[in-house]
């Protein structure tokens, strides 16, 4: 087992949620290798947080026995997770945030509404990374397209420390939120206003 | 050809002319039935019903009623899955959060937030369900939502709602569907009323879809099933009748 380190210091917490539908075991391979830890020491991190889901603690097991076995130091990241909960991941959410004097993380999250929503809302750098061995395509386009608007970084499972690098420059970049994007509503009332006009509200 | 054939053609054409007829006239997406929606005042009893489906969709219908003014629907009803705890939940937390705001702005609450009810229907479709048996339970749901669409919540509204709120689960089209037959059927309560005020039905593509409509968004735009089609993102625009109205989440 790794040994928690005394933290001294603001933390800086990489947070990488996996969702509560599907397994995503590739993105916690990914996540839990030795190049991945060292890229977020290079960056200043102290903690990685895991929402490993149903079946992903054996994965963090055996990172753990392999990580003492074979190369007989560990990495001075503080490794911690959880399944899922239920009442929200929003504590994880604040903390990768940085709040109470902690330097500001970044969350690493499958491309599920909830989570990117999330992220959004309080504003933290977001590294996407959608679930391929899902039929839906439909979390790639939303991930590509949020990061052509420049609100996420589309992450690679070959390649997450780039992406690590790349939210660091994310970091800067004002994301507005909520997004001033109206579309064709000349209203601006949004839904509220679809509402009122077909229920025939005049006034 | 014996005037017996000629009669049982003409009436099954003349039959077949109606039913059109009538179908196109129920149909929201041609604009026949009663467009734009005659005016109302605000502040007179107003029913609203709203489907939630599994997690995600739920979420996002929350999401999307961010600035939900309980004073101009008084009733709400909330269409939920059999086995869909989340989603009753989160129903019975967005009512209280209606409550709480109200409560904190005019120090007095209940009065002023109306009502809701929970409808908990058989689910159209178990998850891995084999293909064939789905008619049946989907035949299962519908009389559900049909009978739902009959009854009253409440003394002062209309067992027809006056607006349908979707976002897509599965469910949806079946709810859509069910007040499209009643209305068909000229069994809405709102048929014989004076002013006519059918059902008005909105459906908000999810925020995840950017650049295909889902099945469901598809089945019912395409079909004309909803008078009105919002999307969230401009490569949807224009696609089955959508309205592209940028983010609504929130």
């Amino acid at each position: 087992m790794a040994v928690a380190k005394s933290v001294e210091g603001p933390r800086k917490v990489c947070f990488a949620t996996i969702g509560a539908t599907a397994s995503f075991n590739a993105l916690l391979e990914a996540v839990l290798t030795r190049t991945f830890l060292d890229t977020l020491e290079k960056f200043g991190y102290t903690d990685l947080i895991l929402q490993y889901g149903k079946d992903g603690f054996s994965i963090l097991e055996r990172f753990r026995e392999s990580e003492e076995r074979v190369s007989k130091t560990t990495s001075n990241i503080n490794i911690g997770g959880f399944d899922f909960n239920r009442q929200g991941l929003g504590q994880e959410m604040r903390a990768a945030k940085g709040e109470n004097g902690d330097l500001e993380g970044v969350v690493i999250s499958h491309a599920g509404t909830g989570s990117i929503l999330d992220a959004l809302r309080i504003s933290v750098p977001l590294v996407v990374v959608p679930n391929s061995s899902l039929l839906d395509n439909h979390q790639v386009e939303l991930a590509e397209e949020l990061s052509k608007q420049g609100y996420v970084i589309h992450g690679s499972l070959d390649d997450l420390s780039a992406a690590i690098q790349e939210s660091e420059i994310l970091r800067k970049k004002p994301r507005p939120w909520p997004s001033s994007n109206r579309g064709d509503d000349l209203s601006g009332r949004g839904l509220a206003g679809v509402m009122d006009e077909e229920m025939g509200f005049v006034d | 050809m014996g005037f017996r054939t000629t009669l049982v053609v003409t009436t099954f054409v003349l039959f077949l002319f109606l039913f059109g007829l009538r179908l196109t006239y129920t149909l929201p997406g041609y604009k026949l039935g009663s467009n734009p929606p005659p005016p109302r005042r605000r502040g007179s009893p107003t029913h609203l019903l709203i489907v939630l489906g599994s997690g995600g969709h739920t979420a996002e219908m929350f999401s999307l009623l961010h600035s939900f003014d309980p004073q101009s629907y008084h009733h709400r009803s909330y269409v939920v899955s059999k086995g869909d705890d989340f989603s009753s939940l989160k129903a019975i937390e967005f009512e209280r959060s209606l409550v709480d705001s109200a409560a904190s702005t005019t120090g007095r609450a209940s009065d002023r937030t109306g009502s809701y009810s929970i409808h908990v229907v058989p689910r159209a479709r178990e998850i891995h369900q084999p293909l064939l048996t789905t008619p049946v339970s989907a035949l299962g749901c519908l009389w559900a939502c049909l009978l739902m669409l009959r009854a009253k919540p409440r003394a002062d509204v209309s067992a027809t709602p006056d607006l349908i709120l979707v976002n897509g689960p599965g469910t949806a089209v079946i709810v859509v569907f069910a007040s499209l037959i009643l209305r068909f059927l000229a069994l809405d309560r709102s048929a014989w009323a004076r002013v006519r005020r059918p059902t008005r039905t909105i459906y908000i593509e999810s925020w995840a879809r950017v650049k295909k409509l889902s099945l469901s968004g598809r089945i019912l735009a395409g079909t004309g099933a909803v008078d009105r089609m919002l999307v969230q993102w401009e490569p949807l625009k224009g696609k089955a009748g959508a309205e592209w109205m940028g983010w609504m989440v929130k």
